[in-house]
């Protein structure tokens, strides 16, 4: 009896800490959700939810027996894994890199540029690339010099390289702001580790290997799961302003698409739709990675 | 009375369509608003007679500098209502004076769409301002803004509002948001207040493209928005070529396609200016779905008589998608050859006007397709910085017996719609308001300039107005030019014409008085290229074959299949066009189309047609 | 990090520092483009002359886009609603992680509130009920618009979570030895050991804060209540109303792209001022002692 009360007591500050967290999420969060109901009904905006015409799972047989469904879905997939592949690599790599790196000016200045690319907007990156990509833009006037090429291929209308492209320059755009996570967990490490090691007499590549990168392995699995999450939201500002109908068989992804949709009419119920398949592949995603990683990497994320 | 050549145009029914300017283009995030406000009618017709001409207006109002501030609001005031009475008296309204006051104050919640473009005087916003207090003093109704979001965000706002039921009671809306709000029942019918507040200057306005206009807003026979007019002349390409590069390279004035791929050929072969490296520069949307298409090709497909994206007649009359035509078809493959001869540059699939506009001012292309207002932006724009470049306007390739075939584009993309439950003084009030943006096809802005004492320098901008939608003539550009020219060859007085019209002749005479380069160093050179090009428009009236739309209508089917149909369309023709796909792949494009909803959408729009 | 100055060393040193050079020069030039753009003249930015340095300097760009009382408005309203909203922010993130960071058997329901959380992240309703709610609890046109519905950014959340899990063991039982009590273990150990990632959420929050510019365009109906990204996203002229430009407006119309990138330099600017702040958590090492795992 006594050991309950006091368990109960020592909680209860607790509950009272996630309290409001858990308040706000309720009502805008969890609540909105429930507006989700959309998605079962043909929405018309004045009638409301409750009278809205009620079409079950209409709108969702309709998204996949679009005669594209499968490209875009593919499509979406393809590019989002490769963002999260190649992000995740590339600044895993450039935070090793910094910590590594000698001159403590010199370090904090390359991190501040390379994260600044994250903040310009993909609309005026679009006329840079399309610029550097274009028939007789830079990087053909590279490749023809040294004789790579003989004449310039049109990037972006190809769709052998748009996605390429698209990840790519994400990546470029993302690395430096994704590797902070990695930054901060790397000032977490002890330094007692590397001095042992240095003892053993092991050299700067395996001290990363055997150190380095397993002391940030949890938050690289972290990272990773809670990125899969996103993995149907392959990046709408981008390509948006990068394609065109040539490269629609590798660029369309669902954003793209369901925009074309709901231009031409306000289709609430599509768009509701598809986001509430996509909220549900991420949880699931979420569930399976979870446990994946439970199980090979020892490791709970939640 | 200005008469448009109707070439074409043979399924004209006068009933309800549910219409829409197909305008999927994405080179404007949103549906293009064409909100412009036209100049006087100089052709005397009933509109001039009606409202005593702007001649006498003039005399009447009080002329001259007074404060900035509206001192003498009772004498402007007075001179207002002196006009609005004198214009009533010379109506046919019974009781209702178009332009006077509502029978009983009223206030209106509105929902305004700002444009970051315009700059108020000292102290006044875009919610309060000399513009709007004149509304308020003449008509006697309080302008209540809901909200006032910037132009580019204004339609995510209104669907917002309508989709959580917060509407205002006046908001500005796409044609898609109108049939929804008409669906659901939640405007106002408009049609008998219409009839009985409507000014003949704006009756007359909608008649001339009744269809379009009045009919894209009418459901069931009755009239459930206020719809816009927009100039129509923005929707005809015109051709761009380098007159300088002309001249040096003694090149004529081209006529047929050949004489144009010649000038491109030379240009690319003599390179003047050392950069070209494009013939007829051309951007990845073909062609456009309504508006205007810089960049495009749409006049090398009307050359064919192909007409994609806009809904035809076949020879027996029946109603077809131009897409999917015979001459689509011949057009695509002729077009495919310039491809492939270099005339147009492998990179057009991917290339969008920002870049072409680039390419253009730093001289690497010399030839181009786009709309009237090109002439000034963005190729006025390459002479401030090199004098001695100028560009010419034709209207050209033209077919064997000399006509330039043209789609024409419906005037008609906004609405202005009324909350369901209005009182009759809010009514009243929605149609004056609007009778006043029309006010003489040329807008107030004469009228309020005088009665705020503003002088010159103080800009007056239609956007200010309560409602920001556009409501002028579809021939607008044509006439004005038209004003412009008389006023040249002297058979007008300046002051005969409308104020934008003289804005156009005074910079048409610094040009040809001082010269272009020297009139565009002062900035003053855009009226002259306006008046250039609307003015070839107009004059070449009885060549121009204007292919009006069988029906600009929207089905309910087009929402679900459209947008599958239009990736399909947009794809098969630039594959086609860029040689990744050969001309054969167009007939399983026009099998495709049919099977995944274009013949049902096409049954769909006849039936409306026939109703 | 020990370094001894051998020569494998010095090499390692070197392809680093190349490679980091390498990396820095990619992101370097197109950010001197774009400033480049920013202060160059917008004929020369037209015609597609402008390199890595501005062609025809001048401040054109900047003076159009604060030209207007509405600009500092607008950046007051951001720093109102950055202040406010990281504050929450961090106050949620530390208050809903601390707990969730805890084993089972120290707090039994925290299992229930994980999965409840990581529902808020991946379940979310679609613009219009949540527009909706928001209206429903009188939040629209007002500051708290801005701030409240974000308030619990759960990415951030679940991260200092883990980090608060990882931390050493070994330094929460020495403390428990020494006779702390629950809320000073939570903030004189766990939240001092978690400073690194503290003040990575916290910049994720800012960044957030300072570049969100849909919400102020949809839930604020007051032009003057405007965040400073809606304000400046609001810059653009509709190419659908050029002939109805005056000349004046013309010009403005035909500088778009060099106030596109003013726009953005702009923006950027208080980030590059707050960073420098925030690295120092991140680039000392925290060494604990004499604590042997």
């Amino acid at each position: 009896m006594e050991k309950r009360k006091k368990r109960d007591f020592r909680t209860l500050p607790y509950h009272l800490m996630l309290l409001p967290g858990v308040v706000i999420l309720t009502v805008y969060t969890i609540i909105p959700f429930l507006g989700n109901v959309i998605a079962f009904q043909n929405f018309q905006p004045i009638l409301g939810f409750m009278k809205s015409e009620w079409v079950g799972l209409d709108n969702f047989k309709y998204m996949f027996q679009l005669p594209d469904a499968f490209l875009i879905f593919r499509n979406t997939l393809v590019i989002a894994i490769g963002k999260i592949v190649g992000n995740l690599l590339i600044a895993i790599f450039f935070a090793i890199l910094l910590n590594e790196a000698p001159g403590v000016r010199f370090k904090k200045g390359v991190q501040t540029i390379c994260y600044l690319p994250h903040f310009l907007s993909w609309v005026i990156l679009a006329t840079i690339f399309r610029n550097i990509f274009d028939g007789s833009g830079l990087l053909n006037q590279l490749l023809i010099q040294l004789g790579i090429l003989k004449e310039g291929i049109v990037f972006l209308g190809s769709n052998k390289w748009f996605g390429p492209i698209i990840i790519g320059s994400d990546v470029w755009k993302e690395f430096g702001y994704n590797a902070i996570i990695f930054i901060a967990a790397l000032a977490g490490i002890n330094q007692e580790l590397y001095e042992a090691a240095v003892m053993d007499g092991a050299g700067r590549l395996q001290r990363i290997w055997h150190i380095t990168l397993p002391s940030i392995k949890p938050t690289i699995i972290l990272v990773m799961t809670l990125n899969i999450a996103n993995i149907m939201n392959a990046g709408f500002d981008q390509v948006y302003n990068l394609y065109s109908p040539i490269v629609y068989r590798t660029g369309d992804i669902i954003d793209t698409y369901v925009y074309r949709v709901s231009f031409q009419d306000a289709q609430y119920s599509l768009a509701t739709a598809v986001g509430v398949m996509k909220s549900v592949i991420s949880f699931l995603l979420i569930i399976v990675s979870n446990k994946l990683a439970e199980k090979f990497a020892n490791y709970r994320i939640f | 009375m200005y008469e448009a050549n109707y070439v074409g145009y043979t399924l004209s029914r006068n009933k309800l369509l549910l219409q829409k300017n197909v305008n999927g283009h994405r080179k404007g995030l949103h549906m293009k608003k064409f909100k412009r406000i036209i100049g006087g009618l100089t052709a005397a017709c009933i509109v001039g007679s009606l409202l005593a001409g702007c001649g006498s207006n003039g005399n009447e109002n009080a002329v001259g500098p007074s404060n900035a501030e509206h001192s003498d609001v009772q004498e402007a005031d007075t001179s207002s209502q002196d006009m609005a009475a004198q214009d009533a008296s010379q109506s046919n309204h019974e009781d209702a004076d178009p332009f006077g006051p509502v029978s009983e104050p009223v206030t209106l919640h509105v929902g305004r769409g700002d444009s970051s473009s315009t700059t108020y005087p000292d102290g006044q916003t875009s919610t309060d301002n000399f513009y709007i207090d004149f509304f308020e003093e003449t008509l006697n109704v309080n302008y209540e803004f809901d909200f006032a979001v910037d132009g580019s965000n204004y339609e995510t706002k209104v669907s917002m509002a309508i989709a959580s039921g917060d509407m205002p009671d006046v908001m500005v809306v796409t044609e898609a948001q109108l049939r929804q709000l008409v669906n659901a029942g939640a405007v106002e019918d408009l049609t008998d207040a219409y009839e009985k507040y409507v000014s003949d200057g704006l009756r007359e306005s909608y008649e001339t493209v009744r269809e379009q206009t009045l009919g894209s807003a009418s459901f069931n026979g009755r009239l459930m928005a206020m719809p816009g007019i927009s100039a129509g002349s923005d929707g005809i390409p015109m051709l761009f070529i380098r007159g300088d590069w002309m001249e040096e390279l003694g090149l004529e004035a081209p006529e047929s396609l050949e004489d144009i791929i010649n000038i491109a050929q030379t240009f690319k072969e003599k390179n003047p200016g050392g950069r070209v490296t494009d013939g007829i520069l051309a951007d990845s949307t073909v062609v456009s779905a309504g508006g205007n298409n810089s960049y495009g090709v749409d006049a090398l497909f009307a050359l064919y008589h192909s007409y994609p994206k806009f809904w035809t007649t076949d020879e027996t009359g029946e109603l077809v998608y131009g897409s999917i035509t015979e001459e689509t078809k011949t057009a695509l493959s002729e077009i495919r050859k310039l491809m492939e001869s270099g005339i147009i540059d492998a990179s057009f699939t991917v290339r969008d006007d920002e870049i072409c506009n680039e390419m253009v001012s730093s001289g690497q292309a010399g030839v181009f397709f786009g709309a009237w207002w090109n002439l000034s932006w963005p190729l006025l724009n390459i002479t401030q910085t090199e004098p001695e470049v100028y560009w010419n306007v034709y209207l050209a390739p033209l077919t064997e017996d000399g006509k330039y075939n043209t789609h024409m584009i419906s005037p008609t993309n906004s609405y202005v719609v009324l909350k369901a439950g209005a009182t009759e003084a809010m009514k009243e009030a929605v149609i004056k308001t609007i009778n006043w943006i029309n006010y003489n096809n040329e807008g107030p802005e004469r009228v309020i300039r005088q009665w705020a004492g503003l002088s010159d320098e103080v800009s007056v901008a239609w956007n200010m107005a309560p409602f920001t939608m556009l409501v002028s003539r579809y021939n607008d550009k044509e006439v004005k030019a038209q004003q412009v020219m008389d006023v040249v060859n002297g058979v007008k007085g300046l002051d005969e014409i409308g104020e934008e019209a003289a804005d156009w002749y005074n910079s048409y005479k610094l040009v040809e008085e001082n010269g272009l380069a020297e009139a565009v160093g002062d900035n003053r050179a855009n009226g002259w290229a306006y008046t250039t090009s609307s003015y070839l428009i107009q004059s070449s009236e009885n060549i121009i074959n204007k292919v009006y739309g069988a029906t600009y209508a929207k089905t309910d089917t087009m929402n679900r299949k459209w947008a599958t149909l239009e990736k399909l369309e947009d794809e098969t023709f630039l594959q086609i066009l860029s040689g990744e796909a050969d001309i054969d792949a167009f007939d399983d494009f026009v099998e495709k189309w049919k099977s995944l909803g274009g013949d049902e959408i096409t049954t769909e729009l006849k039936e409306y047609v026939q109703d | 990090m020990l370094k001894y100055n051998t020569k494998s060393n010095r090499i390692f040193d070197t392809v680093v520092i190349m490679l980091l050079l390498f990396m820095g020069l990619l992101c370097l030039i197109p950010l001197m483009h774009v400033l480049a753009l920013s202060f160059s003249d917008k004929n020369a930015v037209l015609a597609g002359k402008v390199g890595i340095f501005p062609v025809d300097f001048t401040l054109a760009s900047y003076k159009y886009i604060m030209k207007e009382g509405r600009f500092f408005q607008a950046f007051g309203v951001s720093v109102k609603r950055v202040v406010l909203g990281v504050g929450i922010n961090m106050a949620m993130t530390i208050l809903m992680a601390y707990p969730l960071s805890l084993e089972k058997r120290e707090f039994p329901s925290r299992d229930k509130y994980m999965w409840f959380v990581v529902a808020g992240m991946l379940l979310g309703g679609s613009i219009v009920p949540w527009y909706f709610v928001i209206k429903s609890t009188g939040l629209i046109d007002s500051i708290w618009a801005l701030v409240i519905p974000g308030a619990v950014p759960v990415y951030n959340v679940i991260l200092l979570m883990n980090f608060f899990r990882n931390e050493p063991k070994a330094v929460k039982e020495a403390a428990l030895i020494d006779g702390v009590g629950q809320i000073q273990m939570m903030t004189r150990i766990c939240i001092p050991l978690a400073k690194p990632a503290i003040a990575t959420v916290a910049l994720f929050s800012i960044v957030t804060h300072w570049n969100s510019f849909f919400d102020g365009m949809l839930l604020m109906n007051t032009p003057a209540k405007v965040p400073l990204q809606t304000y400046i996203q609001s810059l653009m002229i509709n190419t659908a109303d050029i002939s109805k430009l005056t000349s004046d407006q013309l010009v403005l119309q035909m500088s778009q792209k060099t106030f596109n990138a003013g726009k953005i330099v702009i923006s950027t600017v208080p980030i590059l001022v707050i960073y420098p702040f925030m690295q120092k958590y991140f680039v000392t090492g925290i060494t604990l002692g004499s604590v042997k795992e």
